[in-house]
């Protein structure tokens, strides 16, 4: 997948009036494959709502959404789960892990689907991000920023065109976040993929061709 | 590692729920596959035996009651009687009996072991297609002199042992009877010939004397009465299924309409015993039905509170199938136990019953293999209706 089309994308549950400043709602966006945008978004603008509707989470929204030439309203379920092993990963705002397994485990579920990356790969990712000492502990057991690394560890376990990350160091420290990033651009790098990337205020230590206001 | 997703779909599984349904369901199959076998075992003791008559024909007249004895008509069927018999289910055909309308004297040579006998005799025929007699023997055309002809059964042992005895004549067997040729005088129209006679077999439930079709259309062109126009009296009907119920209802709705049949009381033993496997059927059912849908609740319930789990699992790219499948296992794991052990019963009750049925000369051997058939797909089909709830709960 080379290109996502944003056209004239409006939610629902914006009115005319709420979405006028916005650079995204009604526009034409185009986000390309090796490109880095940032979308800057205050609360409630519905940042969280973009992401999910570029990943097929939800569907209220008016306009269309395309990958290259493929409008996403026409994709069928399975290939939705095409698009989710290989083209698209999402570092979600609220996490989705599962709180009754451990980290190594939380992780396994995304790679035992994909295969993308060994054992040794995690551990080192594992390690990297300072959860060597919790891998075999429960999830649910874990501070919010360590749950949010075990969720963007995850979120790279798989191929993709795009990474979709969502407030992704929300509860994290300079020093982590520094880390991560350096992971994340790495991966980026690899994969020759492009990050679209929604944040309240901070724009993190990446470099982006393509700033939005939402 | 690797089962790390049925941990996650297996979280909730209510195991009461599923022992629940699991007893229900065994006490509803135990039931329907016994009475499945038990038909089967019985069945050879209502096999009809060979005979003329088809097993889907059931003759048909009225009683002859006081008024019938001075308006025949009274025992003639009207078309509209006949057109009501035509649109009942169970009704495939119905036909008419011809009748001669000639006189028919018939008398055999004294001879041997035959004695000299001389009567008055009527003919009837009916649709050839109907008989179930050798066609080679059945036949008639203008060029034969021999007529064959089907006379009840009741005949011979009426003369055997009633007539024979009291006036000193010799017993027949059917065998010398079916060999001898008598003489036959057909009269009317102005008009006498002469004609040979061959009894062609024995009829158990047709009290009439049959003749070829042909020959009696050909007949009664040629010596019958013109003016005279068929009265019909009886009918033949053709019936899709003979243990329908409705053959009895109807019948019993309609008091003056005697029927008789090839089944005659083995017909109605036939009758209730399948009424009787019905109801047991239908008790087997009505408990495997609630059954099936406790089993459909949990399954229900079961996704509902894995509902996020799911979603997050789609989310991160695993397919409906996959993540039917930990689902689609256990149901079939379940039923599939649930079926041995119902089959399983099912061969004990058999068991129990068989020494009875043995003595009758029932049992049949592939009873038990029919009632195995009969239970994989009753269980593949209620597993089938369980996963495609699955599926459709998940993909919800």
């Amino acid at each position: 997948m080379d290109c996502i089309r944003v056209h004239h994308v409006t939610p629902h549950f914006i009115s005319d009036a709420e979405g006028s400043a916005s650079e995204i709602w009604r526009h034409e966006v185009i986000f390309r494959k090796d490109e880095n945008s940032f979308i800057s978004a205050a609360s409630g603008s519905g940042k969280t709502s973009l992401l999910a509707y570029i990943f097929g989470e939800r569907t209220d929204y008016s306009g269309e959404i395309w990958f290259d030439t493929r409008e996403i309203n026409s994709l069928k379920p399975h290939e939705w789960d095409t698009v989710r092993q290989y083209g698209v990963s999402f570092i979600f705002q609220g996490l989705r892990l599962f709180p009754g397994l451990t980290v190594l485990e939380n992780i396994a579920v995304k790679n035992l689907l994909t295969g993308y990356k060994t054992c040794e790969e995690i551990l080192y990712l594992v390690e990297m991000t300072g959860l060597a000492d919790k891998k075999d502990e429960k999830a649910g057991k874990l501070s919010f920023g360590q749950q949010q690394r075990v969720a963007i560890i995850r979120a790279l376990c798989q191929p993709f065109d795009f990474l979709l990350a969502d407030e992704p160091f929300s509860h994290l420290d300079e020093a982590n976040i520094e880390i991560i990033s350096e992971i994340i651009t790495r991966e980026l790098q690899q994969q020759k993929a492009g990050m679209i990337l929604c944040s309240l205020g901070p724009k993190y230590p990446f470099h982006y061709q393509q700033y939005r206001k939402l | 590692m690797k089962n790390i997703l049925q941990r996650l779909l297996r979280q909730h599984i209510s195991v009461p729920q599923l022992a629940g349904y699991a007893f229900a369901a065994l006490s509803g199959m135990s039931i329907i596959f016994a009475a499945f076998c038990f038909r089967a075992d019985v069945r050879p003791l209502f096999a009809p035996e060979k005979n003329f008559f088809g097993k889907e024909l059931i003759v048909v007249n009225k009683q002859v009651s006081l008024i019938a004895a001075f308006n025949r008509n009274v025992t003639n069927f009207s078309r509209s009687e006949i057109e009501e018999i035509q649109r009942q289910d169970f009704v495939r055909s119905v036909s008419c009996f011809s009748s001669s309308r000639f006189r028919v004297k018939a008398c055999t040579e004294a001879s041997g072991q035959m004695p000299y006998f001389s009567t008055d005799l009527f003919f009837e025929s009916v649709a050839d297609r109907l008989l179930e007699v050798d066609p080679a023997v059945w036949k008639w055309d203008a060029e034969s002199e021999m007529i064959p002809i089907i006379i009840p059964r009741d005949y011979l042992k009426l003369y055997n042992f009633g007539f024979s005895g009291s006036q000193g004549l010799p017993q027949l067997s059917e065998s010398i009877v079916q060999q001898v040729t008598f003489k036959v005088y057909l009269t009317g129209n102005g008009k006498q010939e002469r004609f040979s006679g061959k009894i062609a077999g024995f009829s158990d439930h047709l009290n009439t004397i049959l003749v070829p079709e042909a020959f009696l259309t050909w007949a009664n062109e040629m010596f019958g009465d013109a003016g005279q126009d068929e009265k019909i009296s009886r009918l033949i009907i053709e019936v899709k299924n003979p243990a329908d119920p409705q053959i009895a209802e109807f019948f019993a709705s309609r008091p003056n309409y005697e029927m008789s049949s090839n089944k005659g009381e083995q017909g109605k033993l036939s009758y209730f015993l399948t009424l009787l496997i019905i109801i047991v059927m239908t008790v087997g059912f009505l408990i495997l039905l609630p059954a099936t849908g406790l089993m459909m609740l949990s399954i229900h319930l079961l996704i509902y509170r894995n509902r996020e789990t799911l979603d997050n699992l789609i989310l991160l790219g695993y397919g409906r199938k996959q993540l039917a499948r930990p689902y689609c296992l256990l149901v079939l794991a379940v039923n599939t136990a649930t079926g041995i052990v119902s089959l399983l019963l099912a061969a004990y009750a058999r068991s129990l019953y068989a020494p009875q049925l043995e003595m009758l000369g029932a049992v049949s051997a592939s009873a038990f293999r029919w009632t195995i058939v009969f239970a994989v797909a009753f269980v593949l089909a209620v597993t089938m209706l369980d996963m495609a709830w699955i599926r459709k709960k998940i993909a919800g």
